[in-house]
């Protein structure tokens, strides 16, 4: 999907990846994801695959778009899960026909019981808190799902959780996501697709090749992946070795070579 | 001598089982563990937000023995986005806990926060709000700060600067800062880590030494910092004699 954003100060152009996981990411990403969602109709056109949107198109646009933001807002902390959940029906207008079957629905769906339906917002942790936000989110069934920092803060066995979860949205429910995050290693290791930001749009593509450019990134100060800058730095070496993901392929083609 | 903080044979809900800490005074420690482990818990229990039966000392005192006012003046905490500030902006609020501007100008240059001192604080964004929290409670001249999961409020490169900034800070001021989180190349900048796991303290001493025991970290659930994971495995193969943290000296080492 190519898209083109005109905010009060900027204008993006780039393309969105349809049911995959693309990232966010740059020096003012806020502005393109504000832009991207629509959070002020008044000051934004929006031209998607070369058709300009109307108002009445980008209202309706909006409300194909889920956004989970990076904490969960500290006035939801008075509710129970149900009570949130039931809230975030009414405001998307979501059929309350049979709303608790909808709710525990939504609950399977993120990997939690019905235990948590009487549990107050409060008292999760914050991986559960950000299960719920995906949860409220999916209850609605936006097209794209916009996520901010969506796993930073999380160890290891949450972030594969959360992830699994992320893939299942793209997989199972075909949902485009944007994953925006200005951790270079995350987005590295969970996206497909990549659009790096800085005054405009700098470079966008496929990830893996995205932060192959390293001079490139280096020279417009981007950060880079650490798995990335380190077999870039083998290779200027005169090591002949690729460019991988996960550490232990890093680790076998630097055996091999050395 | 008093330790800063001493807990002995703790139990608490479903987090601490015969739990013990030793926080000896003027130091910089991490405590980490994997989400869900207890330690914002243990963060809102030294902070007395919690409030709790058991062998709690602080500065050599049982923690229900202190004052509301004695305690504060004490043990200030840092929560992200858990703060009412009293005064519109981060200047007029520092004022109310000290006259002394240099000090004042110190912090908020270590922080880099001199361009927003005067900014509406309804204003603020996370990130701005989280480093206020923490000038306010650092300019308070406390013995025991606590800092409580700052990390995914800051890129990985002002987290850093913050970090160095602390290490200083506590160097001059000869408290005790505890500092929790569960990103381990954190704790580098600190003197001492400790990892829970299980209910209980299951790793603890310097962070470099720490971090060498990779295989029971990862069983932990935690992701070691890339350059010393990539470090260990390459020692494990007789590529590397040593961890290096250095990107371009491992590769100066390995592609001689």
């Amino acid at each position: 999907m190519e898209v083109k954003i005109k905010t009060k100060n900027k204008t993006f152009s780039f393309s969105i990846q349809e049911k995959a996981v693309n990232g966010i990411t740059g020096s003012h990403y806020e502005e393109l994801v504000d832009g991207i969602s629509l959070k002020d109709i008044l000051e934004t056109e929006m031209t998607l695959d070369g058709k300009k949107l109307n108002r009445d198109e980008m209202r309706q646009y909006k409300q194909k778009i889920g956004l989970v933001s990076q904490e969960m807002d500290s006035i939801c902390f008075r509710y129970k899960v149900y009570e949130y959940l039931y809230q975030r029906m009414r405001t998307n207008r979501v059929s309350l026909k049979d709303p608790r079957k909808k709710v525990m629905d939504t609950l399977k769906v993120v990997g939690l019981d019905v235990t948590y339906l009487n549990r107050d917002i409060q008292d999760l942790s914050s991986s559960e808190r950000k299960l719920i936000q995906f949860g409220s989110v999916l209850m609605f069934n936006p097209e794209m799902i916009i996520m901010i920092n969506p796993l930073e803060g999380f160890d290891r066995k949450t972030k594969k959780r959360i992830f699994s979860l992320i893939q299942k949205m793209k997989d199972l429910y075909d949902k485009t996501i944007l994953f925006v995050s200005n951790q270079p290693d995350l987005l590295y290791q969970y996206t497909d697709y990549l659009i790096v930001e800085k005054n405009g749009i700098l470079l966008e593509g496929e990830t893996k090749e995205v932060y192959q450019q390293v001079d490139f990134l280096k020279k417009n100060k981007i950060l880079l992946p650490e798995i990335v800058e380190l077999t870039d730095l083998l290779r200027k070496k005169g090591m002949n070795i690729d460019y991988h993901r996960d550490l232990r392929d890093l680790m076998k083609d630097i055996y091999k070579h050395v | 001598m008093n330790d800063a903080i001493k807990i002995s044979h703790f139990y608490y809900q479903n987090l601490f089982d015969n739990f013990s800490l030793l926080i000896p005074k003027d130091q910089f420690v991490t405590f980490s563990g994997p989400n869900n482990c207890g330690k914002t818990t243990l963060i809102r229990i030294l902070s007395r937000e919690v409030i709790v039966d058991g062998d709690i000392e602080i500065e050599g005192e049982r923690i229900n023995t202190y004052s509301i006012s004695s305690y504060s003046m004490l043990v200030g905490c840092v929560i992200p986005l858990e703060k009412e500030f009293e005064e519109n902006c981060l200047e007029d609020e520092l004022y109310l806990y000290t006259n002394d501007s240099k000090r004042i100008d110190w912090i908020l240059r270590g922080l880099s926060l001199k361009s927003i001192r005067h900014k509406d604080i309804s204003r603020l964004s996370s990130f701005e709000f989280v480093l206020c929290q923490l000038a306010v409670e650092l300019v308070k001249s406390l013995k025991i700060l606590l800092i409580d999961d700052i990390s995914s409020y800051f890129e990985k490169n002002e987290l850093y600067k913050i970090l160095s900034f602390l290490k200083k800070y506590q160097k001059k001021e000869e408290n005790t800062i505890l500092y929790t989180t569960q990103v381990l190349e954190e704790s580098l900048y600190t003197d001492y880590l400790y990892i829970m796991d299980e209910k209980k303290i299951s790793l603890e001493g310097f962070p470099l030494e720490v971090l060498e025991n990779d295989a029971k970290i990862n069983k932990i659930g935690l992701d070691l910092p890339f350059m010393i994971d990539l470090s260990v495995k390459l020692k494990d193969y007789k590529l590397l004699d040593s961890i290096e943290l250095d990107k371009n000296r491992m590769v100066d080492a390995l592609w001689k």
